[in-house]
């Protein structure tokens, strides 16, 4: 299964100084990452430089096979690159893909559009596959 | 000792079949990208919303299939912004509607590729 609260202690490891800050409501400073539940990052909070959200909703397939099941549970991480030296973003990138191993996709790279300030973003899907040995 | 030889013949009809049913799965999967931009039911954040507004992204996708490599597209300047999501600089969120992975859950392409190939493969002589 997939420990969310331990993949954010090693993207914060991972990038180090590269993360963002969270400048919160109360006045506290802290790394710029969520595990997105709705309820934090809290509304009326400033984000600098590199935000990293992981969406938690996983989906979820199962796979019969001759003597196993195998379970894929997809996940999605999105880097917002708020500001900064762009050189970051694709060196963010490159240090969060090493960590999550081999089975990710990359989602296309979004800037700024003609008539929308876009925050300049790009999701990574992350697939994990488990097999238990059916008796 | 058993040795079994498999025919030229029988060979090449299973390279044929494998390609049919590859081009024929993708067939059936662009369709089902443009159903699911026109459902209205497919993204919980939009309910009784589809994607479409002036139809040029539904009525745009392209396929190209080079040798065991399919690729579809929809050149249309705001499709991936669509797809993705986004976040302006206001903080205010455009949840994502992955048309994408959507019409690949209903219609998974290994499970269709599979139905079609046997198929296609019923009747085959080894």
């Amino acid at each position: 299964m997939i420990d969310f609260s331990k993949l954010r202690s090693q993207i914060i490891d991972t990038l180090g100084g590269r993360i963002g800050i969270y400048s919160l409501p109360n006045g506290a400073k802290v790394p710029a990452i969520a595990v997105d539940n709705g309820i934090f990052p809290p509304p009326g909070t400033q984000v600098e430089g590199l935000e990293v959200a992981i969406a938690p909703d996983t989906e979820i397939s199962l796979k019969p096979l001759a003597n196993a099941r195998q379970w894929d549970y997809e996940f999605e991480i999105t880097l917002r690159f708020h500001s900064g030296d762009p050189q970051d973003f694709d060196e963010a990138l490159e240090k969060i893909v090493g960590i999550l191993g081999n089975q990710v996709t990359l989602g296309a790279r979004l800037q700024p559009l003609n008539g929308l300030d876009i925050v300049p973003s790009q999701a990574i899907r992350v697939t994990q596959t488990f097999l238990k040995r059916t008796p | 000792m058993t040795r079994i030889q498999l025919s030229a013949s029988f060979i090449r009809g299973v390279e044929e079949a494998v390609k049919e049913a590859f081009k024929e799965t993708n067939l059936v999967l662009g369709r089902e990208f443009t159903q699911v931009i026109s459902d209205p039911s497919a993204f919980r954040e939009f309910p009784g919303q589809d994607i479409v507004d002036t139809g040029a992204l539904r009525a745009s996708q392209e396929v190209q299939f080079t040798d065991d490599i399919v690729t579809f597209r929809w050149p249309v300047q705001y499709a991936e912004y669509v797809h993705e999501g986004y976040t302006l600089r206001s903080g205010r969120k455009q949840p994502a509607r992955p048309w994408t992975r959507v019409a690949m859950r209903r219609k998974n392409p290994q499970s269709v590729f599979n139905t079609i190939l046997r198929n296609k493969l019923r009747g085959q002589q080894p």
